[in-house]
């Protein structure tokens, strides 16, 4: 049965005013509760929050919510969640119930999302001084809070007071909404910090400032980073760097897409470290900037709250990723079987964690060693102590420089390695054989 | 087909497969030359780890790779559980600086690890520090035992075909703090073949003094017989 959709809306409002580039963090990393995020200026974000109840619970989703802002936003937030954005805005702001609230936050009711004050500004400011002058009229009248300010019947409240009272009672009483203004992310997923260093360590330090607020908004964005660029701008004025004033960039790509800062990060140190022990830095950093530069689709999945497998993934893709950038391309891998033949073409390296389904194989039994190259034996001195076979494997018929294969598993009889077993081959119509596997 | 056997070798020292079990946070070696059956205990030791742990995870370090992923699940060893790295080329610094990387991940519970040439004791030691720190069951494969001064190794056995089978068998060469590898069933049966070897001594020398007698019997009457014709 389908539940019923309760509209509820949670605002992060930040005691002091956020910059631009704060507030866009923290709404693009919001998109992860839900799709519909609006923004109000640079001191308060909306997310529409009652589909994601089903999920969370209303104490889980604040929690979330001021984690994100404690990682995107340096300076204090309070979080509400209400009916709809003028309470939550409201509740934000004055932590009271709606029967306590003084008159002034009436305002908050009357333009939520700041939509007509970015819009219009003459027009906010007409429509502040009307509600100013309400707000005067009805203290005259004895009336102090926003509680008993709805305490007064509706149907008196137009001859009264006049028809904007009216529209600002139905407001507050969330019968008539807002429309929410729609929220698009920057295109360029950047962070900058105007904190440097003079060494690889502080450089780390404050890297790893930006990336957590960079995996928080790639997470936001259901995405995850393969190729990033780090920017080091040094002092301009060095007298060490007369000619240098661009800085340094380095251009880092993932083996494996990451989404993590345990994943980023220990591949950045690695870059930086071996580039910087290469060419040192000619001057103190005063400016870091790490940019995103390519982005591959995210996981959508839920976590799984009984297992640690999604983690466990993630680790591994680190440090595939990391051994990958160390080793070389393919040198780290899982092995996902393929349906060909020829048993050194039978499986390709892969970096993605494969399905279980996936990776269930049935053939004859087949060697645990298998040499890159055959290799040419000859069994002239040596005993065989038994044999099996023969398998015949055949190539693929587009593929005209490999011909038919006979297999024998040999079991040699004496020697230094009595009792070894061998995978053997000829090629059918010829007496020479090779070695391609050992059962070791 | 028909596999014969020259069944000649001694049963001592022999453990099964079944009772071969690495002990976490130590390094395990396991010997043999090629074709020997090494890698075939490995992975049956691994299937069976997998099969009683749905979390477990396996890396698999070669320095060069030959392993054959393919033959891998028909140990029951699934292929998603295993992460293989080629380090080919690589140093023994940058193989060390690999095998840090994957045990202070602590995303694998085996690692298997097969170092190529002699590793050294310096190598050996971080990896066993690098085990007891994240509880990883190291086991290392290698063509000839290392050295007897190689002390960071807990359990160190050598593989060989067996000769009535053809299946793989292990022999323990070296299990320092204790018989961590045997089973209480394996060490009750090696006390039962301790004594069917005492008792099967002790009938031994019994028959070698009474034909030490009969023979001095013997002598005696030809001594008495020889006096007599005289």
């Amino acid at each position: 049965m389908q539940q019923q959709r309760i509209e509820r809306v949670a605002c992060v409002w930040a005691t002091a005013p956020m910059t631009e580039a704060e507030v866009q963090s923290l709404a693009e990393a919001c998109l992860r509760l839900s799709p519909q995020v609006a923004i109000r200026g640079r001191e308060a974000v909306f997310i529409e929050v009652g589909a994601c109840r089903l999920l969370y619970s209303e104490v889980s989703i604040k929690q979330r919510l001021l984690a994100l802002a404690h990682r995107l936003v340096r300076r204090g937030v309070r979080v509400a969640i209400e009916r709809d954005a003028g309470l939550a805005l409201a509740r934000a702001r004055v932590p009271f119930e709606l029967e306590r609230m003084p008159l002034s936050s009436l305002a908050d009711f009357v333009d939520p999302f700041g939509v007509e004050a970015a819009r219009d500004p003459e027009s906010a400011r007409a429509q502040a001084r009307v509600l100013g002058r309400q707000v005067a009229l009805l203290t005259e009248l004895g009336i102090r809070s926003v509680g008993e300010f709805l305490s007064l019947p509706p149907a008196s409240l137009a001859s009264r007071l006049g028809r904007e009272a009216l529209s600002l009672n139905a407001r507050v009483r969330g019968e008539l909404g807002h429309a929410w203004p729609g929220f698009h992310p920057p295109e360029k997923l950047s962070e900058r910090s105007d904190t440097g260093g003079e060494n690889l360590e502080a450089l780390l330090f404050v890297a790893r400032g930006l990336l957590d607020r960079i995996t928080a908004r790639l997470r936001g964005r259901a995405l995850r980073a393969s190729s990033i660029e780090v920017t080091l701008e040094m002092e301009r004025w060095s007298t060490l760097t007369p000619d240098r004033t661009g800085g340094r960039r380095f251009v880092i790509s993932f083996p494996l897409p990451q989404g993590s800062l345990a994943g980023m990060l220990p591949v950045i140190r690695e870059r930086l470290g071996f580039e910087l022990q290469k060419e040192p830095l000619e001057a103190p950093v005063e400016c870091v900037e790490i940019e995103v530069l390519e982005t591959v689709p995210g996981r959508g999945a839920q976590k799984d709250f009984f297992s640690r497998k999604e983690e466990q993934d993630e680790i591994i893709e680190s440090l595939l990723g990391r051994l990958t950038h160390k080793l070389g391309q393919a040198a780290a891998f899982i092995a996902r079987p393929v349906a060909r033949h020829l048993p050194e073409k039978s499986y390709e390296r892969t970096l993605e964690v494969v399905p279980a389904r996936e990776t269930t194989v049935v053939f004859p039994r087949r060697p645990s060693r298998l040499l890159p190259e055959p290799e040419r034996i000859s069994f002239h001195g040596l005993r065989v102590a038994a044999f099996e076979g023969p398998e015949r494997i055949s190539p693929e018929w587009w593929d005209q420089a490999d011909g038919e294969r006979d297999y024998y598993r040999v079991v040699l009889g004496d020697g230094p390695q009595q009792g070894a077993m061998l995978w053997v081959y000829r090629e059918p119509g010829t007496r020479e054989y090779f070695v391609h596997g050992i059962f070791d | 087909m028909v596999i014969l056997f020259p069944v000649t070798d001694s049963k001592r020292n022999f453990i099964s497969i079944a009772e071969f079990e690495p002990q976490a946070g130590a390094l395990s070696e396991i010997c043999g030359l090629p074709g020997c059956g090494k890698t075939e205990a490995v992975l049956q030791w691994v299937g069976r780890r997998l099969e009683s742990g749905e979390q477990e995870r396996v890396a698999w370090v070669e320095r060069k790779f030959t392993a054959y992923p393919v033959a891998f699940p028909q140990y029951g060893v699934e292929l998603s559980r295993v992460c293989f790295v080629d380090a080919e080329d690589a140093d023994d610094k940058k193989l060390g600086w690999v095998c840090q990387q994957i045990l202070s991940s602590q995303a694998f519970s085996i690692v298997v690890i097969a170092w190529g040439a002699a590793c050294s004791l310096v190598e050996l030691r971080r990896l066993q520090l690098a085990a007891e720190k994240s509880q990883v069951k190291v086991v290392l494969l290698a063509d000839q035992p290392s050295a007897a001064a190689l002390w960071p190794i807990r359990l160190q056995v050598e593989a060989s075909r067996s000769p009535s089978t053809g299946e793989p068998r292990l022999r323990v060469l070296r299990n320092r703090g204790g018989a961590v590898a045997l089973s209480a069933d394996s060490l009750l049966a090696r006390v039962e073949e301790l004594r069917a070897h005492r008792e099967k001594l002790r009938s031994l020398q019994h028959q070698q003094h009474f034909a030490q007698h009969l023979t001095e019997e013997e002598n005696v009457e030809t001594c008495s017989s020889n006096v007599s014709s005289a």
